[in-house]
């Protein structure tokens, strides 16, 4: 029996009703306040708020944007990762440093990064709208800055996955005579699967939640340009604090969902082997 | 099938893991490739499946050179160090994988599975998956795996090294036996010199991306060519000294004039080294005049074996191996005096 383990140590119970503080304090408290405010005019209230037509268009495009954001940076992760753990090449260490980056610079940054692009004064800005091409202020600069940020989420859950499996099971399979779609679908794929599942979710979570470099580049134009966070935060603004907070509930569900689903992928990635029976 | 490569050369960096390496090997035959890890053993294995790019040299498979196919067309068998099964799949489908990317009818699929589980002795196990299999059972289920494909030839890459001491000697009998069946050319890689001994038809030992010799084990283990090769087998004394015309002298006036087993070797510096179990101890009022004095340091035993450290008079440390039985008779103690006699020796120029 480990007498820093025991319940009725002096230190083990500060520590716990410390934690237990700053969990409710931070967290359990405030998301009883969103859920709160949110049904404040009652159901029906919440209901009028998340059903209002300017909510339902952000709640749309935030829906498009992720379902741009999850497929493309799916693909590329997949295939970035494959890349950097099976190949051997000039920069790799570089191309993985890069793949960090969304991860790492601020938000707002990497919004800026597409008005130094796209913007009117920017490095593509006026060939652009010669050609009348809107990228900023539109829907493109949205997907594109959400696909940027979202960018590492998949690569990041597989790439470890397969640095830890080795290659030896693919050249196995190779050695048994599997072409490259077999190796992929029989092999490849299923051994990673629970990873990328994983990093779709982070991916969807992230591009539905993404507020500040899709505020850089949206422009705000109602109905438009807003997408379910940037939406929230002018219902806020303009003091409609209920439909705020019943859309925020919205966010707060999905956040949720995505929480149960990825405890119950966490127990299944450090194999991706069906266990018993 | 024979397999043939010549000038093969692998380059890590400026490290050459292979540095023109030939090698035949005859329909039917088991080698054994060994060496030390590092020595290109298993960058050759991999080399003859495919699995290698080269630098330079050919591998030919009868006759057919299939340096620039791709490993998946070369048809051969290769079994991993750490099995490499797919987790995900149960040990029937790891088994039934080479049939079915060749999208073989299933009933031929199930019938040939069934026939390998058998002869791998895992008839009850098709429904479990690797996880649920002990080391030795998945070494089994990857040379069935392997063997489906009716493989032209099976390359081994430490395949006994992550299990047992037990284990490891009854699959190596069991390998042994199968390939009497079987037939098939067989090469497997490995660092013990037992295993290669006992497995194998021909052993080829590995130093530097190069072939250090080649040659049947019994020839290898009396005939090493090199002093690399002596130590490398091990249970050896290494000396260094001069090759005089009176035979080997090395320093405190130790010397010895026995005929060396080894390869002839000209006057010059030269290594004089005697295997534990070649050095004879007898007390020191017995001593010859050609005897090595030294004194009993330590002695150790392992059953039936003893092993003796002695002290010689220039403070070199020998070992020496003698039935315990006969250590019994010699009445020897830790601090005792000892005579030495060189049974077996062999000379190297260094």
């Amino acid at each position: 029996m480990s007498r820093l383990n025991s319940p009725r140590n002096p230190f083990a119970v500060l520590a716990i009703l410390t934690a237990a503080l700053i969990l409710g304090l931070l967290i359990a408290a405030p998301m009883a306040m969103v859920v709160g405010q949110a049904f404040s005019a009652g159901l029906g209230g919440w209901w009028a708020a998340v059903t209002d037509e300017e909510t339902l268009r952000a709640l749309r495009l935030s829906a498009l944007v992720a379902a741009i954001a999850v497929p493309v940076n799916t693909l590329g992760g997949v295939a970035a990762a494959w890349w950097i753990a099976r190949f051997r090449f000039r920069g790799r260490k570089l191309v993985t440093a890069l793949l960090d980056l969304p991860l790492s610079v601020s938000p707002v940054v990497a919004g800026l990064l597409f008005v130094l692009l796209f913007g009117s004064q920017g490095w593509w800005g006026s060939w652009l709208q010669e050609q009348d091409i809107h990228i900023l202020f539109a829907v493109p600069g949205i997907a594109l800055a959400t696909l940027f940020v979202t960018l590492p989420m998949v690569a990041r859950e597989v790439l470890p996955l397969l640095q830890a499996q080795g290659s030896d099971v693919e050249w196995a399979a190779v050695t048994m005579g599997a072409n490259g779609t077999q190796l992929f679908w029989k092999i490849v794929f299923p051994r990673m699967r629970w990873a990328v599942l994983y990093g779709v979710l982070l991916t969807g979570a992230r591009a539905l939640g993404e507020f500040g470099a899709v505020s850089v580049v949206s422009g705000h134009i109602r109905g438009e340009t807003s997408t379910l966070p940037l939406h929230i935060e002018v219902l806020y603004a303009e003091y409609h604090s209920q439909q705020a907070f019943a859309a925020s509930s919205l966010l707060v569900l999905a956040g949720l969902l995505a929480l149960v689903v990825r405890r119950a992928l966490a127990a299944r990635l450090p194999q991706g082997a069906p266990r018993g029976h | 099938m024979a397999i043939e490569v010549s000038g093969l050369v692998r380059k890590y960096g400026a490290h050459p893991a292979l540095d023109g390496v030939s090698l035949q090997v005859a329909d039917g035959e088991l080698v054994a490739l060994l060496g030390p890890s590092g020595s290109g053993k298993t960058t050759l294995l991999r080399a003859i499946a495919g699995l290698e790019p080269l630098d330079a040299g050919r591998v030919t498979y009868d006759g057919q050179d299939v340096t620039d196919s791709p490993a998946r067309q070369r048809g051969v068998g290769f079994v991993f160090q750490h099995y490499a099964l797919f987790g995900h799949m149960d040990v029937f489908e790891n088994v039934a994988f080479a049939l079915r990317v060749r999208k073989r009818p299933d009933a031929e699929v199930q019938a040939r599975v069934a026939e390998l589980l058998d002869l791998v002795q895992l008839g009850g196990f098709a429904k479990r998956y690797p996880d649920q299999l002990s080391g030795g059972q998945r070494q089994r289920v990857a040379l069935a795996r392997a063997l489906a494909s009716e493989p032209r030839v099976l390359l081994l890459d430490e395949p006994f090294s992550a299990l047992d001491a037990q284990v490891r000697k009854d699959l190596r009998r069991w390998l042994r036996s199968l390939h009497d069946r079987i037939r098939t050319t067989c090469l497997f890689v490995t660092h013990d010199q037992e295993e290669a001994f006992e497995l194998a038809d021909r052993v080829v030992v590995f130093h530097k991306g190069q072939i250090e010799q080649d040659g049947s084990p019994r020839e290898v283990w009396r005939q090493p060519k090199t002093a690399f090769v002596l130590q490398f087998l091990g249970h050896v004394n290494l000396l260094s000294g001069v090759q005089g015309p009176q035979g080997w002298q090395g320093p405190g006036g130790l010397g010895w004039s026995g005929r060396p087993q080894g390869p002839a070797v000209a006057e010059g510096p030269a290594v004089l080294g005697v295997r534990h179990r070649d050095l004879s101890v007898r007390q020191k009022a017995q001593a010859a005049e050609s005897d090595w004095l030294a004194t009993v340091e330590r002695i150790a035993t392992s059953g039936w074996r003893c092993e003796l450290q002695l002290r010689l008079s220039n403070s070199e440390l020998l070992t020496a191996e003698v039935s315990c039985d006969e250590l019994d008779e010699l009445d020897l103690r830790p601090g005792d005096a000892a005579a030495l006699h060189v049974r077996h020796g062999y000379v190297y120029g260094a």
